[in-house]
């Protein structure tokens, strides 16, 4: 219990230490003008929302964007920092902003970090721009392996890839309500730590075994583009993991109290996001319904059922909640579809790591990766 | 244990099961993939395929060849390309990417043949000296026409050959009569001329197409072909089509 309260205190400090130092730089109602590059837009409404490191803009205008190039704003900022690491800086829309594509100009603040930091993200743009790289190639083995849809969707299931899914298959999995199966989450997060734990404690002790699962989640985390709320959810599984290996099965809902409470003092606005709410939900799926449920059965279950159930049910009321459209058909697929996902999680992985280091034996498990993905696909068919 | 044994022996049971549901059944299969506007045809006998054109980018050739190719099989044995426009050969990149191609046949000329077994493949169409000296800047006028021969069994491929070119050919006297006729140019009103079809006299003719501002298919094309007693499959109404033949009977 100590460590605990120390690590809660050590992040309350910093929060309160680090942040308070760095955020006076930036003034209530001080001009400003702030370069965006490589911006994201992301629709909200009738509006549209650019960011760039913590500065954010919401208005209609910046819909008409495009992705690349460069917009400079001026303006304001509307309202005082509230977290310098992980918290936005909003911009005032006031009516004299003017958006200049690629337009170069003096006293442009960047993202607002220091140069130190700069350097850092240079070096982590670097390693992001390789394991782009090796995303590309894994996609590119399993497509050469997979006849189309099977290989989009094992891609889709494994890696979240969901722009290279043919729109017609698309379609389907929007109308049998089953696209989130293709999209990377804390779901998928939690199914690899699970199945990555049974698989090595066929080998090693349980805190080898934990150990080894760990590094599994973080390199399928890297793998899958590591994306903020896919690293959210690796390190909640990793704290969880660390809790079932170590310390007493009852007190595993606090090691997760610990890590959400921690993450939630650093960003409280985090309570409000769909793939925060998935991660904690799926976390505590596995970590604290599976054993129950694996209890309750009180039988063999050499593959895991129970934890991937734990997750399924925890998470299945928030996706229904957020995405579904609550219908019989979803309901109906869902419960159809999903307990093959993790098999084919795992299959779609051997093959994808196999093709890197055995082609030929990639082959091979490609056939019944194949199969089972096939059989998703013939579902959605049916239900899309 | 016994479990383990159980589970592998059902699941290799399943998986021979499938594979023997996809094998080849020794027949020629013909499948005209619905590409939207474009063409993509697929010729498979056995281990042996034979794509003519690939349709658009993102048409959804990929797809058709997943369903009607073998998953183990990962090799096109001959690839031929009508012309080079983007409705034709715009997805010959994602096609490279799942599957090897034996041989690609990018400007065939008349009196080029491939044979492969039973199958007989000829060139009836451009002259080599249209290609040459580049006659034409028109790259429709320069499709290849690719006549397939199985037994009794005839399809002729046309590309998007104009009215003019057509009526060449049926002065030629090359032409005979066809079971299935790949329609040109998706059922344009400056195709498919009355000579043509009537030198032809397709019992089914395919018109590949998509929704497209020209009007394709047009009614003067299509009355051409009934005209003749044509049978008409548009991929645009009744999807991908799949004729199997032994070489004396067709169904579809």
């Amino acid at each position: 219990m100590k460590w605990r309260l120390a690590v809660l205190a050590l992040v309350l400090f910093s929060r309160l230490f680090f942040n308070l130092a760095v955020t006076s730089r930036y003034r209530l109602g001080e001009p400003v003008r702030v370069r965006f590059d490589n911006y994201k837009i992301e629709r909200s409404g009738s509006e549209c929302i650019i960011s760039r490191g913590v500065f954010w803009l919401k208005n209609d205008q910046v819909c008409s964007l495009k992705q690349a190039g460069a917009v400079a704003v001026s303006g304001t900022f509307r309202a005082s920092l509230i977290d310098r690491l992980l918290g936005r800086v909003w911009l005032e829309e006031s009516s004299h902003y003017t958006i200049e594509t690629a337009g170069e100009s003096e006293k442009t603040v960047s993202d607002g970090r220091p140069a130190g930091i700069r350097g850092i993200s240079a070096s982590l743009r670097d390693g992001a721009e390789r394991v782009a790289n090796f995303r590309a190639k894994l996609s590119e083995t399993t497509l050469a392996r997979l006849p189309s849809p099977e290989g989009e969707l094992v891609l889709g299931i494994v890696m979240g890839y969901k722009s290279v899914l043919p729109k017609l298959f698309y379609d389907q999995l929007v109308r049998s309500g089953t696209v989130h199966i293709v999209v990377a989450s804390g779901y998928n997060v939690m199914v690899v730590a699970g199945l990555a734990l049974s698989a090595m404690l066929l080998f090693w002790r349980r805190r080898v075994a934990t150990l080894a699962a760990i590094s599994v989640v973080w390199l399928y985390v890297l793998l899958a583009g590591g994306e903020v709320s896919l690293l959210r959810a690796a390190v909640m599984g990793s704290v969880v993991l660390i809790g079932l290996a170590w310390g007493r099965s009852s007190r595993i809902i606090w090691s997760l109290v610990l890590v959400v409470g921690a993450m939630l003092i650093m960003s409280p606005l985090l309570i409000e996001n769909i793939s925060f709410q998935l991660s904690v939900a799926a976390t505590f799926g596995v970590a604290v319904v599976g054993p129950f449920l694996k209890d309750g059965w009180g039988r063999d279950d050499p593959v895991d059922v129970t934890t991937t159930l734990g997750a399924l049910l925890m998470t299945a009321p928030l996706i229904w909640w957020h995405f579904g459209r609550v219908s019989w058909i979803s309901l109906l697929s869902n419960s159809l579809i999903l307990p093959l996902i993790p098999l084919v999680m795992a299959l779609g992985g051997i093959t994808m790591v196999l093709a890197l280091v055995v082609p030929a034996l990639a082959t091979v498990v490609s056939w019944p990766t194949y199969a089972l993905a096939h059989v998703v696909v013939v579902l959605i068919g049916i239900f899309g | 244990m016994r479990k383990v044994l159980f589970w592998s022996v059902a699941v290799t049971f399943l998986l021979l099961a499938w594979v023997i549901g996809q094998a080849p059944d020794g027949k020629l299969h013909l499948v005209f993939c619905d590409v939207g506007q474009g063409d993509a045809a697929l010729v498979i006998k056995g281990s042996f395929q034979m794509l003519i054109d690939t349709g658009p980018k993102n048409g959804g050739v990929v797809a058709c060849l997943g369903r009607q190719i073998p998953f183990w099989d990962r090799r096109i044995e001959v690839f031929v390309n009508s012309h080079p426009q983007a409705d034709h050969i715009g997805a010959l990149a994602e096609v490279e990417k799942r599957y090897q191609i034996g041989k690609k046949w990018l400007a065939a000329v008349a009196g080029d043949r491939i044979r492969y077994g039973d199958l007989d493949f000829d060139i009836l169409w451009p002259a080599v000296s249209d290609r040459v000296l580049g006659a034409s800047t028109d790259l429709n006028q320069l499709s290849v026409v690719v006549e397939l021969n199985y037994g009794k069994f005839r399809a002729l491929f046309s590309g998007d050959l104009g009215t003019a070119e057509e009526k060449v050919l049926a002065d030629s006297g090359r032409l005979t009569a066809v079971d299935v006729l790949k329609v040109a140019h998706h059922g344009s009103k400056y195709s498919s001329a009355a000579e043509f079809l009537s030198a032809v006299r397709p019992k089914l003719a395919v018109i590949s197409v998509g929704k497209n501002n020209y009007g394709h298919p047009t009614a003067e094309a299509l009355a051409r072909l009934a005209e003749v007693g044509a049978r008409i499959w548009r991929t645009d109404k009744q999807g991908e089509l799949e004729i199997v033949t032994d070489g004396k009977n067709m169904y579809y």
